[in-house]
């Protein structure tokens, strides 16, 4: 998927290449990636880890499995300064994730949104959160419920008085 | 947060497993309107929304679509908005209600940004709001109401005595103590904008923000003096147009930021020394050329300076090392400037043409909109002598003019000056006169004269819907025509534009206000290239 990611299972904790440190990163689901330092500390939690000598042995990185950890690596490696020549391009690669077209892409945005959370990194998280707001935009709440499966557990009644009570919100 | 199994396109309802700060979060890309919407999705969602720590609404999320300026003649539609708005308002303060009484009190930003309506009932739910988001600690608390009867309303008293308050914003309205002292011990940022305060009420103000970084009042009547002492923590100051201000002391010692303005201003300004202070904006005063050089001489680290109309001040002289930017615009009294500030890169003048001595080595940047009245001859010596003044420094320079004969140099006396900017090689132009198509080749032509051998010459004018015209030149490298010399380029040191440029690429762009854009790309070669230029121009 990516360049600097390798699924790699053989070497493990701090191993550096030149003066750039290597991270060992695992999944959930097993998976090992190899990520250059300099990188990996866009996440803040991983940065944190760093900074408080934590990231010495393999880091296990929890509820995120290898194929969302490898989405993230390669938003690392578009994201790492210099990596892109020019804003423009980055904003193209990047509106590969911006949009929500159906619920394959739906549920790859979750996993990425959790793992963006889970790690913190911020320019994901938003990216992520904003293309889940995009893909609200402009719904009726039934066409919601229906795109996002959700089930509503009000009776009619308590819905009816919820309308009511934001009336303005509804009318048009 | 816990999820553990993926399945290939699931039907589960994971949007409703993200936490809240997510969709809080999700929900700071939504139009308001649409987050309230959310609220009949399931028991869930309705707690997210009413958990919401970000709550910003303005009149526009009641009328979709309409309007603004419409709405005052159409009373069935202000009746429809006057009731929606106090639909919402009962809702949230029921919100913020029971929030007070949950554990949820925690409340980011409260923003309000509406024509505040004539009906009593309508102000007693918004001040019910604003007590119940105090109560919910809120930290950011922004009231823009617009009124328009003159009596403007009372902000509740509670806000001012709020603990939790870290940014404060209010438009229109009055601040009265009756009984309760200002204890505002977090705010950081305070902005007033059209607030009635006396003079009791600013003094205790002062006293009651101990940690208030930023302090802005705008347009504000009632207080005829303030004093600011102490406050370490103060950064930014800005005081514009406080009709009744009549005195100002400032003492504060971190200050890096201070803009004072009228068009109503103080008649006495006492400014301390500021050792940090950067930035310095004054405006509409009448200020003595001694007054100010004291107070600049007390700013060491002085690097942006805006003069703009002051009256009185006749002659400015800077040597300020530390001066970046500086920007003397419609000084009328002024009849001389001389600028011995090494490290000035950005320099913006508009008015008269006038005595100008420069020594500003690192200059990269020159904004220029010279006004006149009379354009005779001597006008364009003088015009020429002042342009020729930056012949040193920026190979960029921004002109700005009122009229389009300005720019073109009387043919007489081109051919007895010297070009004043042979080194500049980017002029850009702006002008406030509409259409100039038929006569842009002529412009061009008198701004090459300008500047010959300028890489790029742009013409930009209109306000709303804006038009530029965008040359890119390149030239040969001999000047050598026709295998001799042309007399044209003989007599100066530098050759005449005219037989050197061998290509010229030109860009024209429409930007309508209302959006979008209309670009065209033309490329035009040869000697006869100005014949081209207009015949482009005026089909567009």
């Amino acid at each position: 998927m990516s360049t600097a990611a390798t699924a790699d299972a053989s070497s493990s904790g701090d191993t550096t290449e030149g003066s750039v440190r290597l991270l060992t990163l695992q999944s959930e689901d097993g998976e090992v990636f190899e990520v250059k330092e300099t990188i990996a500390t866009q996440s803040v939690t991983i940065k944190g880890m760093v900074d408080d000598d934590c990231a010495t042995s393999t880091i296990p990185v929890c509820n995120v499995t290898g194929r969302t950890l490898a989405m993230v690596i390669e938003w690392w490696n578009k994201h790492e300064i210099g990596a892109v020549s020019n804003e423009k391009e980055l904003k193209e690669w990047e509106s590969q994730f911006d949009t929500i077209d159906d619920k394959s892409d739906r549920d790859d945005v979750y996993d990425l949104l959790m793992a963006a959370n889970y790690l913190n990194i911020p320019t994901l998280l938003d990216c992520c959160t904003s293309a889940v707001a995009e893909a609200i935009k402009g719904k009726s709440t039934d066409e919601m419920r229906e795109f996002f499966d959700i089930k509503s557990d009000f009776d009619e009644k308590e819905e009816d008085a919820l309308r009511k009570e934001n009336q303005w919100a509804f009318e048009n | 947060m816990t999820i553990t199994i993926k399945v290939e396109e699931s039907n589960s309802d994971r949007i409703s497993e993200l936490s809240d700060p997510i969709l809080h979060h999700i929900f700071s890309f939504l139009p308001f309107r649409q987050v309230v919407q959310t609220c009949v999705l399931s028991k869930r969602w309705e707690k997210t929304w009413q958990s919401s720590q970000v709550m910003e609404f303005d009149r526009t999320m009641f009328d979709r679509g309409s309007r603004y300026h419409y709405l005052y003649v159409n009373i069935e539609l202000n009746r429809v908005l006057q009731r929606r708005a106090k639909e919402l308002f009962s809702c949230l303060v029921r919100i913020l209600q029971n929030r007070q009484c949950g554990d949820m009190i925690s409340f980011k930003k409260l923003m309000i940004d509406m024509d505040l309506f004539n009906d009593p009932e309508f102000r007693t739910l918004l001040d019910q709001c604003i007590c119940n988001a105090i109560g919910c600690n809120v930290k950011e608390l922004k009231l823009k109401l617009n009124s328009f009867s003159s009596r403007l309303c009372n902000l509740p008293e509670v806000v001012l005595s709020s603990k939790s308050i870290e940014f404060l914003e209010s438009k229109c309205c009055k601040l009265e103590l009756s009984k309760s002292v200002i204890d505002l011990s977090s705010l950081r940022n305070l902005c007033l904008n059209r607030v009635y305060v006396d003079d009791h009420m600013i003094e205790n103000l002062v006293v009651g923000c101990p940690l208030i970084e930023d302090l802005r009042l705008v347009s504000c009547e009632g207080f005829r003096s303030l004093e600011l002492f102490g406050l370490s923590k103060l950064n930014g100051i800005k005081l514009i147009d406080n009709s009744d201000l009549r005195r100002v002391v400032i003492k504060t010692p971190n200050v890096s930021s201070l803009s004072i303005g009228g068009p109503t201003r103080p008649r006495e300004i006492k400014l301390g020394f500021f050792r940090n202070l950067k930035k310095l904006i004054l405006s509409c005063a009448f200020i003595s050329d001694n007054w100010l050089h004291r107070q600049i001489s007390k700013l060491p680290e002085l690097e942006y300076l805006r003069l703009h109309k002051l009256y009185g001040l006749k002659s400015l002289k800077l040597s300020s090392p530390s001066l970046k930017m500086l920007l003397i615009l419609e000084c009328t009294d002024l009849v001389e400037i001389n600028i011995g500030s090494p490290n000035l890169q950005f320099f913006d003048y508009q008015g008269d043409i006038i005595s100008l001595s420069l020594n500003a080595l690192s200059l990269t940047k020159i904004n220029l909109h010279l006004c006149n009245h009379i354009l005779d001859a001597r006008w364009y010596a003088k015009y020429v002598e002042f342009l020729a003044k930056f012949y040193d420094f920026s190979e960029v320079l921004y002109l700005q003019s009122d009229m389009v004969e300005n720019m073109i140099v009387t043919r007489e006396l081109r051919e007895i000056l010297p070009s004043p900017l042979s080194t500049v090689k980017h002029l850009n132009l702006r002008l406030v006169t509409m259409s100039i198509h038929l006569i842009i080749a002529k412009l061009v032509d008198g701004l090459l004269w300008i500047a010959p051998h300028t890489k790029t010459v742009s013409i930009e004018y209109g306000n709303l819907d804006k038009t530029s015209f965008k040359f890119s030149f390149s030239y040969k490298k001999q000047v050598i025509y026709d295998g001799k010399t042309v007399n044209c380029c003989k007599s100066f040191p530098i050759s005449c534009w005219q037989h050197c440029a061998e290509k010229v690429e030109l860009e024209i762009n429409h930007e309508y206000y209302r959006g979008g854009k209309n670009t065209k790309m033309y490329i035009l070669k040869g000697a006869e290239f100005m014949e081209q230029i207009d015949a482009v121009c005026s089909i567009f």
